[in-house]
């Protein structure tokens, strides 16, 4: 044998046989060094396997899919301050230079933009589904009530984000959305003037939405964002009238709950043992509704990216009032409301505020006038027809608004 | 005009004649109403009725499914009626007396007639699939059933659609060549809603109507209760379709007075306006009726009157007097403005200003959506109270007057429709006999003369 | 009164409170409420001679105008004019400002009238809102013709009719 492997056999080998002292990884002792100061693994436990209703959990994947648009907005958002300018002279052409040089910043913006329209669809799904599964009633009206809010404030971040490029067709929106306040009885003209920043819009209307639509709105969404988590947290997941005992009274066939798994919190959701208070069959959030909640995910981010690689953000020349031929268009989202403002007459023109306002204030009196315990969608008439009406009415008006655009050639 | 052909054979040289033109209108706008009348009803039980089984499937509840096989029931039996009087109409009354202008529109919409042809084909299939395939696609390849169901719903719309595509174009021609354009005429979407929202009325009162006389005669407690039930469930369908359509119409309107303004201006201020007043009366009725079927249904059942619904009962009421005042106390605007007259009544002329579309009557308008919206809500809310084949006498009555009124207001909007074109076939383009259309703008109601905007 | 100590410590802890909120509150709420305040100066602006003006058809011209409230920005505001001259001889100077919600109003010469786009105001050619859901006429530039024909304007709009 030459020198070195007579010295790897007499000299290591030995040390093979001796015992091995067993020692945690690395990763084990960090992971136990911050439990020690935080309570990490506690924490991990109780978010990650919350129990969560079995049956029909495709439908509740509609939320994260929100949140997940809405963490799309927040960091496309983030970069794109570091690439427009708050100006009228310089927004539109920080925003035309990308898009003639700089395709991974026109592709940001893209992500931008069509996230926000796919958020709003989203957000529409998702209020559509908790109120057809009475997800709303007691206890978590005050989920409703928060999302509520949301919605109003994703809707105000739209509207003020169409501002933002100084193009015509955002120069318009913000003359006619800036002119809808004024039409408020006695402070309608202040209101006006407040959001302008005078009696036109200018300069000081864009900086002024700028600050609201990047900082006041945002932080006012992130707060009410953690109300509706905690909120969803503490009162448990509702999911479907499928999953509990009261939708089989009709034919009394009900499962039996399952034995495998004992009532787990956060369920049940009310003191009493009503029937409405623990789904039958439950499942944890991690991982199976992770799973389906990261593939819609997944899918509707996939979506955005599509539609912001093909189509792209759009630019149209940059805004001009003197203008005798342009003729404004209103947002896709905006539609039902342009069409109210076209069907009105003046003299009944405050209608354009109440009628949304009466809308709003329908949603928000919702969880107090349908008090009953039944979730099950099919036995509720006395919510489901008006609320088919009136969803029918908003996209006649939608119908209405895009016709009589196509044949004003826009 | 008279030609002659090889052999020495003569061509008539016009169309037979009956009555003169008169006689051709009248036979071919009778045969149109009884057309109207019945299309409208298969169109409005072929979208509702998969609706109607599908609703019974998810709410389990087994007297859903003998509504929806019934409504089937009347498919088959009306079907064939309905298609022959549109069949005698096209091929024999249209193509033979009009058949210039007949001509002329198969040419324009030769893709809107070719597609509502496979339409109408693939409807005729899936209407009589569907009754027949009903037992032996029960249990557990209902949910098969129900598909084709689903297409049947959308086989009937899109046949509604290409027959509204023509219909609109008659009034709102714009470029020939370009099928897009066609058929995103001004007036096709409007029409589209505001005749689909009414074919679905149209079946919800009808249901209604028989589900009252079948009620009135049944003698067995099962079957009273099913059509009590069945009346209920009909009217408040078409009582909730109904009251969507004043914003329908409005905009229907507005789009008729910006590309027709000849055809808005008879309706409105000329020699229909009367017809018109009366057609906003009848929409009053149709929403105050069923209130009132509401208000009854629920005091048979539970002894006590409705403080809610009877003070929307006043309160429709009250808007219905309202909306029906007249704007001049004559015939047509032009006839007070002729005799200077056109000042109001406390002024010594013949206006009288509170009965002005705008903003007076569009205000009664929303006063009905609101108030009908609150009514149906309410008497939904109080629903769990109300036993079946408890119902009185009157309230079957309102439920009859009420599908005699819908038939009523659909015979007065087709005369309505086509006699503010004339006498154009295509408004603007070619008049009923093919002559060169000869429009004149009319007068506008602030004096100026106005001319309907030119067509590309 | 006699202060418990507890109740000192709640009133310190809302005072402390109510002072900072102040502090913020104060400059943010003035600073919202200064363009309601600030004084406008108007500028008057010429727009050449006017000439001989069509009657009853409506000539087109612009003027430019500093922003008001005055800003940082040092762009003009360009604004259409429509002139129109009546069989009585007398001039009207027009802005383009639909008062429905300030859509660009343009004259579509086939119907003689002003068309607003956006939800299809009508105006006659006096300025008259006789279409559509325009609550208000037309409104007009203040203005002042010269003793050489030159049509002065200030930056101000006359929204009531004579």
């Amino acid at each position: 044998m030459t020198t070195l492997p007579r010295v790897l056999v007499e000299r290591m080998l030995p040390l093979a046989a001796l015992p091995v002292r067993r020692t945690r990884s690395a990763a084990r002792r960090a992971y136990a060094w911050m439990d020690e100061r935080s309570d990490l693994r506690r924490l991990l436990r109780v978010g990650l396997y919350e129990a969560v209703p079995r049956r029909g959990a495709w439908a509740y994947t509609l939320g994260s899919a929100t949140l997940i648009l809405i963490g799309n907005q927040i960091v496309t958002g983030i970069f794109l301050t570091m690439i427009y300018v708050p100006s009228t002279t310089e927004g539109w052409e920080t925003l035309n230079w990308i898009k003639q040089h700089d395709e991974f910043a026109s592709l940001v913006r893209g992500l931008h933009l069509w996230g926000a329209y796919v958020l709003l669809f989203v957000i529409g799904l998702h209020m559509v589904r908790t109120f057809f599964s009475g997800s709303y009633k007691r206890p978590r009206e005050l989920n409703w009530l928060s999302g509520v809010v949301l919605l109003l404030l994703v809707l105000a971040l739209a509207i003020t984000g169409a501002f933002l490029p100084w193009d015509q067709a955002a120069y318009w929106t913000a003359v006619v959305v800036t002119n809808i306040p004024s039409y408020t009885p006695v402070i309608g003209e202040y209101l006006r003037t407040l959001w302008r920043g005078g009696d036109f819009v200018g300069p000081i209307t864009l900086v002024r939405t700028y600050g609201i639509h990047i900082w006041l709105l945002p932080s006012l969404l992130l707060g009410t964002i953690g109300l509706h988590l905690c909120l969803l947290r503490r009162n448990a997941e509702f999911g479907s009238y499928v999953n509990y005992r009261g939708a089989y009274r009709a034919d009394g066939a009900a499962p039996e709950r399952s034995s495998q798994r004992e009532l787990e919190p956060p369920y049940p959701s009310l003191p009493t043992d009503d029937e409405w208070a623990a789904p039958l069959e439950t499942e944890d959030f991690y991982p199976s509704q992770t799973f389906k909640d990261g593939l819609v995910s997944l899918g509707v981010m996939t979506l955005v990216f599509v539609l912001a690689v093909t189509v792209g953000a759009p630019l149209e020349v940059p805004a001009t009032q003197n203008t005798t031929t342009y003729t404004p268009v209103p947002q896709w989202f905006y539609l039902p409301l342009d069409q109210l403002l076209v069907l009105v007459p003046q003299q009944l023109i405050s209608m354009v505020l109440w009628v949304p306002l009466f809308g709003v204030l329908l949603l928000v009196l919702l969880p107090f006038v349908d008090r009953g315990r039944e979730r099950n969608p099919f036995e509720r008439p006395a919510v489901m027809l008006p609320a088919l009406i009136i969803l029918v009415f908003m996209l006649v008006l939608t119908a209405q608004g895009a016709s009589r655009l196509f044949n004003l050639g826009v | 005009m008279a030609h002659v052909l090889a052999g020495g054979l003569q061509l008539p040289g016009a169309s037979p004649s009956f009555g003169g033109f008169l006689g051709y209108r009248i036979a071919i706008g009778g045969m149109f109403e009884l057309h109207i009348l019945l299309s409208g009803i298969v169109s409005g039980f072929t979208q509702f009725g998969p609706v109607v089984e599908w609703l019974g499937w998810m709410r389990r509840r087994p007297h859903y499914d003998r509504l929806a096989h019934g409504m089937g029931r009347f498919l088959i039996f009306y079907f064939a009626f309905g298609a022959a009087s549109a069949i005698l109409l096209i091929s024999s009354l249209l193509v033979g007396l009009w058949g210039h202008l007949w001509g002329i529109i198969n040419r324009v919409l030769f893709w809107p007639f070719y597609v509502e042809a496979w339409t109408f084909f693939m409807m005729v299939i899936l209407t009589y699939l569907w009754y027949f395939t009903w037992g032996p696609l029960g249990g557990r390849f209902k949910v098969l059933h129900m598909t084709m169901g689903g297409a049947l719903i959308i086989a009937s719309y899109l046949q509604v659609a290409m027959i509204d595509t023509v219909a609109s174009y008659m009034l709102t021609p714009t470029q020939p060549g370009n099928p897009i354009a066609v058929f995103m005429n001004p007036t096709n979407f409007p029409l589209q809603l505001h005749r689909t929202i009414a074919n679905l009325a149209y079946a919800g009162y009808g249901i209604a109507g028989f589900a009252a006389f079948r009620y009135l005669r049944s003698r067995d407690e099962v079957q009273r209760g099913f059509w009590d039930w069945a009346g209920s469930f009909g009217v408040v369908w078409g009582t909730a379709m109904t009251l969507v359509q004043p914003a329908i119409g409005f905009d229907y309107a507005k789009e008729i007075q910006l590309h027709a303004y000849g055809a808005w201006y008879k309706m409105m201020l000329g020699n229909l306006s009367p017809v018109f007043l009366a057609q906003i009366f009848l929409l009053g009725l149709m929403l105050l009726l069923p209130t009132w079927f509401f208000l009854r249904r629920l005091r048979s059942s539970t002894g006590r009157r409705s403080k809610v619904l009877l003070g929307l009962l006043v309160l429709l009421a009250l808007t219905t007097v309202f909306a029906t005042l007249p704007y001049q106390l004559a015939l047509t605007y032009d006839q007070v403005q002729a005799t200077g007259m056109n000042r109001p009544l406390w002024e010594g002329g013949l206006i009288f200003p509170f009965a002005a579309m705008i903003p007076y009557k569009i205000a009664a308008l929303v006063a009905y959506s609101v108030f009908a919206l609150t009514a149906v809500f309410w008497y939904l809310h109080r629903l769990p109270e109300v036993r079946w084949g408890s119902a009185g006498r009157l309230e079957q009555w309102l439920l009859i007057a009420s599908a005699v009124l819908t038939m009523g207001m659909i015979v007065l909007m087709g005369f309505i429709r086509e006699n503010s074109r004339f006498p154009d076939g295509i408004a603007g383009v070619v008049q009923l006999h093919g002559q060169q259309s000869i429009s004149q703008p009319s007068i506008g109601p602030s004096g100026q003369s106005r001319g309907q905007l030119p067509f590309p | 009164m006699s202060l418990s100590r507890r109740r000192l410590l709640v009133l310190g802890t809302q005072l402390s409170g109510t002072v900072v909120a102040a502090f913020l509150g104060v400059p943010i709420v003035g600073w919202l409420l200064w363009p309601l305040f600030h004084p406008r100066q108007t500028v008057w602006r010429s727009i050449g001679k006017i000439g001989d003006l069509p009657v009853e058809q409506p000539v087109t011209r612009r003027v430019s105008f500093p922003p008001q409230p005055q800003s940082w920005s040092s762009t003009q505001d360009t604004w259409i004019v429509f002139l129109v001259r009546y069989r009585s001889g007398e001039i009207r100077v027009f802005s383009n400002v639909c008062t429905h919600m300030q859509c660009p109003v343009r004259w579509e010469p086939a119907i003689g009238q002003f068309l607003c786009p956006c939800h299809g105001g009508l105006y006659d050619i006096f300025g008259n809102n006789v279409g559509g859901p325009p609550p208000k006429p037309l409104p007009q530039w203040i203005h002042h013709i010269g003793p050489d024909g030159t049509l002065y304007l200030e930056d101000e709009l006359n929204e009531e009719m004579p």
